[in-house]
């Protein structure tokens, strides 16, 4: 084995120093200032990531975008004056910032998701991410400014880097929404460019190779470089994973308004005149048809109690916290009391007090009628509800079963507890997910209530934003479809209309099912299976 | 070399004693936890071991009862309900704690309840009918008109989610982790569920059933019964059942139900933990009772169906003799809180406590029976904590298990409630299993409050990231003889048969004559001893 020839470098040059002109042609320039156009798209673009990210997580978008692009922006400053204390070895540290860069910027998406979803410190994360990056951002172009210091005369250096670097912002804030977003969404876009970055710091081994001394610490920077490629890589693999365990990516629309309380997350969204309401990421209700629903949910619950000689004049709600059953139901003159009953008062408090809620549900929560009271509905059933008396209408309106915790509040036992209030001419209407989509989740229902000792007519009306919508009305006694409705302002209900909601089509018709009971909660596995089928 | 002597243990000593090896290698050892709590006795021990010492002293009072039950676990309680049920008022229960309820033993701190036992009830068929009675008294277990099928109440039936367990770093669904299960090792499970089902179905010569409760209805017939001269690890190893899961899954079996390990259980006994509770080949295992205070609240209803007055708590017996001709029983016995002693003279004794008390207390009857079966130590903990830890995988379940750990995991006494938030007590069991009794005994007696609240912390901070920031209080009650170990040859091959018959007019009854520490074995002996006294008092 024959060794290859040792370049001893002069003494003080043993830590890596720029050699322009030494030997043969110099450097690249062209495929340089390549270098420096990606650079400079990749930087842009991860700003463009915390910020829409910041918005999307924490809401309030101008303050968070401008916030966040802020402290990115002064990253940089940051980073340009840390740039002078780099004396030797600019291209290694150049190197090395690029996979440094590579991975930070390419893993944030993903570690800011993650860190939203499961740590409280989130805003400190968020901002550290912020700066280190842009820090990192900040160093890349006055290193390679410096090593290019050479191959031009400081005015050609200056417009041509400085050309290059703004060309790559345009494209970075083109790309950006019309291709990265929609494409590869936020993680894996974040991803993306930091390979970018990692090719672009294997590239630079190559371009410089020329002008450092000791190649081995170039193998060794080429080595650290596809590490951090690898693992990038990797993490495109795996990016559906990785968002699955982070909020989901995310909303169709920009958000309005989003705030997380103990229970949920609450999130607003916008798209031109229309709002929509998203519970820990499951649509609520959409503005623009949210009247059929809740006429549906509410009016022939009315009529069945009003047919059964119940004077309607005191209702419950369990769950309904945005307000709009309770706007349905204010619209009966007879009602003299309704109750709310929903666990979040974060929820509550902005069906009162959030502008754009309060309009559409018309102040219903301010009404001198309704009474609030924010409580885990089967806790309060099972304990003390019986002192506030009977009710002629009970509209029962929670989230669907997706987890055991609301599982719970559609079992047989839940159903008897409600039975305990429910006054003997009473009625109760039960939301009870799609029957078209999930099926045997809805027939489930269906059967427990019928399990639980009471009568059933189960309907469904279709809302265009959900879909094909189920309900479930109950009462102590037999009883026929409702067939009357008084004169109330309504935009989706006819009495033919509403006859027609008792009819189900062949394909949402009965099938067999368990009772969904505390000791099996057999429905959170039916609605599991068969929501995963369409989503 | 001087060997000197190991006397003082290191707090990873006590960690790898208690947790197993895989805590020898774990670099960062936990700190003791600042978190308060105690060492918690339902038996002052300095009284207990009272008993040894043959007392001279002479009672200061005689006094004839009819019947004196001693003991007030669950055999002794389900002796005095069958006795007030049938409509004897004259009895009198001497319990030795400071409450009856022996292992199924409860506590409550801030309103929240919890077991420091016993915390479950397979809901019983038709072949326990005592026991389906007791809870129809309760409102537990009703009968549908129609069919006349047992339909217990949805609020006591455990909830679901009911098991999951912590397998390479993340919660699965269920007792057997799946996920990454080669199809051999599913195969196995699958042949090992068929072999159970055939055993569930199978019957001796003579018709009675090879595993069923309670254990004095099953088969006599010797073939059957040779499963108790093998051991649970053989009869795997002879059916080349090798998969390290199943057979993880059948060495949890036999620690949660006997703290035992299978290389010493009883085949016979391994087997019945799975076949028991079913009743016919295909149907489903019976599903669980359970409550905050675990199987504290069937002491409670107990006790609130016999009466408070009839029971009187730290009562030590310091012997139990014939009296006069034979026919009666003379028991000697310590009041603790006035330091009087009695003299009481019975018709009919029925002697609930465990059987290794037998050697100490039994003087002058013929044809005594000495049985003496090892009984396995336990530690259980009660952790309060003010909210839920976080978990990667599957929710929160009722019982949730450890994969590899020589723990049981911990059950979340706040389950039956419903509360998905706030403050919950989270009960932690370590059978001892490793050891014979009495060295796991001896490690046991010497554990402090420190050593042991640091294991617990230490194995559910690792399987809970935020565990410590949530973990308020721990409290330990140490269990010397916590249960009985149904060991290979034990059930059949020694005395435990003998051991229940009447010595005169003391009849017997407790769990350990099962062999094994099961709720229905006891209040099985309860009621059947009761009977025996009720025939006997009607001759």
């Amino acid at each position: 084995m024959t060794e290859a020839p040792v370049h001893t470098p002069p003494l003080e040059a043993t830590a890596e120093r720029l050699e322009p002109g030494d030997s043969g042609p110099p450097l690249n320039a062209a495929a340089v200032l390549a270098a420096v156009f990606l650079i400079a798209t990749c930087g842009l673009i991860y700003e463009l990531i915390a910020g829409t990210l910041a918005s999307y997580v924490l809401g309030d978008s101008v303050t968070q975008f401008s916030t966040v692009i802020g402290v990115y922006l002064s990253a940089m400053g940051l980073g340009a004056w840390l740039s002078k204390f780099i004396g030797s070895g600019v291209v290694v540290r150049f190197v090395e910032i690029e996979s440094a860069v590579a991975l930070v910027g390419g893993t944030s998406a993903a570690f800011l998701f993650l860190a939203y979803s499961h740590l409280s410190f989130f805003h400190p994360l968020l901002y550290g991410t912020v700066l280190l990056i842009g820090t990192l951002v900040g160093l890349e172009i006055p290193l390679l400014m410096r090593i290019l210091k050479d191959t031009y005369e400081l005015k050609d250096l200056i417009a041509r880097v400085l050309t290059v670097d703004y060309l790559g912002a345009l494209v970075a804030s083109l790309a950006f929404p019309m291709f990265l977003v929609p494409k590869l969404g936020l993680v894996r876009g974040a991803l993306a460019v930091g390979i970018l970055n990692a090719l672009v710091a294997i590239w630079s081994t190559y371009l410089f190779a020329r002008i450092v001394h000791r190649p081995a610490r170039l193998v060794l920077l080429r080595v650290e470089a596809f590490f951090v490629l690898i693992l990038l890589l990797v993490g495109m693999v795996f990016a559906d994973e990785l968002t699955a365990l982070s909020e989901d990516e995310m909303y169709p629309d920009p958000i309005v308004f989003a705030e997380t309380s103990p229970y949920q997350r609450i999130v607003f969204t916008r798209s031109g005149s229309q709002f929509q309401l998203f519970l820990s990421s499951h649509l609520q209700f959409a503005s623009g048809d949210e009247h059929r629903y809740h006429e549906a949910l509410v009016h022939p619950g009315a009529s069945v109690a009003a047919g059964l000689g119940a004077p309607l004049e005191r209702v419950l709600v369990l769950g309904g916290g945005d307000g709009l059953a309770v706007r349905e139901i204010l619209k009966h003159d007879s009602v003299r009391k309704v109750l709310l009953v929903d666990l979040d008062p974060v929820m509550t408090t902005l069906a009162r007090d959030f502008p754009l809620l309060a309009e559409l549900n018309q102040r219903s929560l301010h009404d001198p009628r309704v009474r609030v009271t924010n409580a885990d509905a089967m806790t309060w059933l099972a304990s003390g509800a019986e002192a506030e008396g009977r009710f002629d209408l009970i509209i029962i309106d929670f989230p669907d079963p997706n987890s055991f915790s609301l599982g719970k509040l559609y079992t047989t036992r839940f159903y008897r507890l409600v039975q305990r209030v429910l006054a003997e001419n009473g009625a109760l209407v039960v939301q009870a997910t799609s029957p078209l989509i999930a099926r045997r989740s809805y027939w489930c229902v269906v059967r427990t209530i019928s399990a639980s000792g009471l009568h059933v007519q189960p309907y469904h009306a279709n809302v265009p934003s959900f879909g094909e919508w189920g309900f479930v009305l109950a009462a102590r006694r037999p009883f026929d479809p409702p067939s009357e409705l008084p004169d109330l302002e309504l935009r989706f209900l006819t009495e033919r209309t509403m006859a027609s909601l008792f009819d189900f089509p062949r394909d949402m018709s009965e099938v067999e099912t368990e009772v969904n009971r505390l000791n099996n909660q057999i429905l959170v596995q039916y609605y599991g299976a068969e929501w995963s089928r369409w989503y | 070399m001087v060997l000197k002597p190991a006397l003082s243990f290191t707090r990873r000593d006590v960690l790898v004693g208690l947790l197993g090896a895989s805590w020898a290698g774990c670099r960062r050892l936990p700190s003791s936890p600042e978190l308060s709590g105690e060492l918690v006795e339902t038996t002052s021990a300095a009284l207990a071991h009272r008993m040894r010492e043959r007392t001279t002293l002479v009672p200061t009072r005689t006094e004839e009862v009819p019947v004196v039950i001693l003991g007030g676990g669950i055999a002794g309680l389900a002796a005095a309900w069958w006795l007030q049920k049938s409509g004897i008022e004259r009895f009198e229960l001497l319990e030795l704690g400071r409450a009856p309820g022996g292992t199924s033993a409860s506590g409550v701190r801030d309103g929240l309840e919890f077991p420091w036992g016993a915390h479950y009830l397979p809901s019983p068929g038709d072949s326990q009918p005592e026991l389906v009675q007791f809870l129809e008294q309760f409102g537990t277990v009703s009968r549908r008109e129609a069919s006349g099928a047992l339909e217990y109440s949805e609020t006591e039936l455990c909830a679901a989610p009911k098991e999951r367990v912590y397998f390479r770093g993340i919660w699965f669904e269920g007792l057997y982790p799946r996920a990454g299960a080669s199809p051999a090792e599913l195969e196995q499970l699958g042949r090992f569920e068929r072999e159970v089902d055939t055993l569930i179905g199978v019957r001796g010569g003579d018709g009675r059933r090879a595993l069923a409760l309670p254990i004095a209805e099953c088969s006599d017939d010797p073939k059957l019964r040779a499963l108790d001269e093998l051991s649970m690890a053989e009869w795997l190893d002879r059916l080349d059942f090798d998969s390290p899961r199943l057979r993880w899954l059948v060495d949890y079996a036999c620690r949660d139900d006997f703290g035992l390990r299978p290389s010493e259980t009883s085949a016979w006994a391994g087997l019945h933990y799975f076949a028991a509770r079913t009743d016919a080949p295909d149907e489903d295992s019976a599903e669980f009772l359970t409550w905050p205070a675990g199987n504290g609240e069937l002491v409670r209803r107990l006790v609130k169906a016999v009466g408070a007055s009839r029971m009187h708590c730290e009562q030590l017996v310091l012997g139990v003799e014939p009296e006069g001709d034979g026919r009666r029983a003379r028991v000697l016995v310590l009041d603790a809180k006035s330091n009087e002693l009695r003299a009481l003279i019975a018709e009919r004794v029925i002697y609930a406590l465990p059987s290794f008390t037998r050697r100490y207390l039994l003087s002058g009857f013929e044809n005594s029976v000495d049985y003496h079966p090892p009984y396995a130590p336990w530690l259980v903990a009660n952790v309060h904590l003010k909210d839920r830890p976080r978990s990667v995988g599957f929710p929160t379940a009722w019982d949730n298990v450890i994969y590899g750990s020589n723990s049981l995991g911990y059950v979340v006494a706040t389950h039956q409630l419903h509360r998905e938030r706030g403050p919950t007590v989270w009960t932690y069991y370590l059978p001892m299993a490793d050891r014979s009794a009495a060295s796991a005994r001896a490690q046991l007696e010497s554990l402090s409050w420190a050593d042991a609240s640091s294991a617990v912390v230490a194995e559910l901070a690792s399987c809970h990231p935020d565990f410590r920031e949530h973990a308020r209080r721990v409290d330990v009650l140490k269990w010397g003889h916590g249960m009985v170990r149904p060991e290979v040859g034990t059930l059949f091959g020694g005395t435990r048969q003998a051991a229940a018959r009447p010595l005169g007019p003391v009849h017997f009854a407790h769990s350990d004559l099962s062999g094994m520490a099961l709720f229905e074995e006891a209040f099985f002996h309860g009621t059947r001893a009761a009977k025996e006294v009720l025939g006997g008092v009607r001759l």
